[in-house]
C-alpha cells in the first residue's frame, strides 16, 4: 500500500506545484496542460488500486505497482517527445527571426549609407552636417 | 533577368575578398550578397572594405544551410529571378559560374549543380570524401531515378520557383545531398554541369573526420525522410 500513498503524495505535490507555476506566470499554458494531464493521470491511477490491478492483469503483469511504473514511464516519454517537437518548432521560429533580423539590418544600413551620401552631395558646404551625418535619436 | 550571387562565409577573412573580386570580374551583371554566419574573425570587415557588395551579418551562427537560406530569403524579398551560390572559401571559381547558371537561365532546370565528377578535372577532394560522395551518388541517383554525380557540391544555381520553395524549408546543416532529393521529390528539375573546383584556399572545412560518421548517418536519415514524404 505504501507505493500508492507515495503516488498520491507525489501527484498532489505535482498538482500544487504546477498550479503555482501557472499562478505566478512561470510557464505558459501549452506546457502546463501537459503536466496537468500527467499529474491527473498519476492521481487517478494512484488512488484506484482496482483500476491499476485491472490494467496490470490486462497487460499480464502480476505485481500492480510495476504496471504503475510502466504507465508512468510511458507518459513521461510521451511528454519528452512532445517537448522535442516544441523545441524544434521554436528553433525554426528563432532561425526565421535571425534571418529576417539580419536582412532588415542590411536594409537599414543601406538606407543610412544613402542618406549620408545625399547629405554629402546636397550640403557639401555645410560642415556641421558632414561631421555628424547620423540621424539624431534622442 | 536579375541574378543574385549568394556567398555564405564563416571565418573566411583570408579568402573572401579574393572571392568577391573573382565574382565581380566574371559576373559583373549580378548582385553579390555575402552572408556572414556570425564569424569570429574579420570576415565582416573584409567584406565592408569592398564596394558594391551587400553584407548580411547573422547575429547568431546558423550553419551553412541557415546562411544559404538567408540568401534565398533575400533573393525572394528583392524579387531576383535566379540565385547562384558561390562558397566564400575560394573552392568555387567564378570563371565556372556561367556554366552553372546556363541551364537555369535557359529555363531547363530549377536547380543546376556544378559537378566535379562529370569530367573529373581539377581538385576532386580527398579519398574519404570521395567515398562519401560515391555513396550519395548511388543512393540519390537510385531514389530520384536521375544520375547525380556530385551531391555535396554547393556550387549551385536556383530558379525563382526553387528559391520560393527552399525559402520555406532548407536543411540547417549539411543541406546539399538532402536538398537534391527534396527538390526532385517535389517536381523540380535538376541538371548537372561539369565544373572545375579548387582546393579551399583558406579556413577549414565544416566537416572534420570525427564528425564524418555522424554526418553520413544524419544525412542518410534526412534523405530517406525527404524521399518517404
Amino acid at each position: 500500500m505504501r507505493i500508492e500513498f507515495l503516488g498520491i503524495a507525489v501527484s498532489l505535490f505535482l498538482f500544487i506545484f504546477i498550479f503555482n507555476l501557472i499562478r505566478r506566470q512561470k510557464i505558459r499554458d501549452e506546457y502546463s496542460l501537459i503536466w496537468f494531464a500527467v499529474a491527473l493521470f498519476f492521481l487517478i491511477i494512484s488512488i484506484s488500486r482496482p483500476l491499476i490491478d485491472t490494467i496490470a492483469l490486462f497487460l499480464g503483469i502480476e505485481y500492480g505497482p510495476a504496471a504503475l511504473f510502466l504507465i508512468l514511464i510511458s507518459v513521461v516519454l510521451w511528454v519528452l517527445i512532445r517537448f522535442s517537437i516544441l523545441i524544434s518548432e521554436h528553433e525554426n521560429k528563432v532561425r526565421t527571426l535571425i534571418q529576417e533580423h539580419a536582412i532588415l539590418k542590411e536594409k537599414l544600413e543601406a538606407i543610412r549609407r544613402n542618406s549620408i551620401e545625399n547629405t554629402h552631395a546636397s550640403n557639401s558646404n555645410d560642415k556641421s552636417k558632414i561631421q555628424n551625418p547620423k540621424p539624431q535619436i534622442s | 533577368m536579375r541574378i543574385l550571387t549568394i556567398v555564405p562565409a564563416y571565418n573566411e577573412e583570408d579568402s573572401i575578398t579574393a572571392v568577391i573580386d573573382d565574382i565581380k570580374s566574371h559576373l559583373p551583371e549580378a548582385d553579390i550578397v555575402v552572408i556572414n554566419d556570425a564569424s569570429t574573425d574579420g570576415t565582416a570587415n573584409a567584406v565592408r572594405s569592398k564596394n558594391g557588395v551587400r553584407l548580411i551579418d547573422l547575429p547568431i551562427n546558423l550553419g551553412i544551410g541557415g546562411a544559404v537560406q538567408t540568401g534565398f530569403r533575400y533573393a525572394l524579398n528583392g524579387s531576383y529571378d535566379i540565385a547562384v551560390q558561390i562558397d566564400g572559401d575560394g573552392q568555387h571559381m567564378a570563371s565556372e559560374v556561367k556554366k552553372v547558371l546556363t541551364p537555369v537561365i535557359d529555363g531547363i532546370a530549377d536547380m543546376s549543380i556544378g559537378s566535379r565528377y562529370l569530367e573529373k578535372k581539377g581538385f576532386l577532394s580527398s579519398p574519404m570524401r570521395r567515398l562519401g560522395n560515391f555513396i550519395f551518388k548511388i543512393v540519390n541517383s537510385t531514389l530520384i531515378q536521375q544520375k547525380i554525380t556530385d551531391n555535396t557540391s554547393g556550387f549551385r544555381a536556383y530558379s525563382k520557383e526553387a528559391i520560393k520553395f527552399l525559402n520555406r524549408y532548407y536543411p540547417s546543416d549539411y543541406p546539399e545531398p538532402e536538398s537534391v532529393v527534396l527538390l526532385a521529390k517535389n517536381g523540380f528539375r535538376i541538371k548537372e554541369v561539369p565544373v572545375i573546383m579548387k582546393e579551399r584556399t583558406a579556413g577549414e572545412s565544416s566537416i572534420t573526420p570525427i564528425r564524418t560518421v555522424y554526418y553520413m548517418l544524419k544525412v542518410m536519415l534526412a534523405i530517406f525522410a525527404r524521399f518517404s514524404r
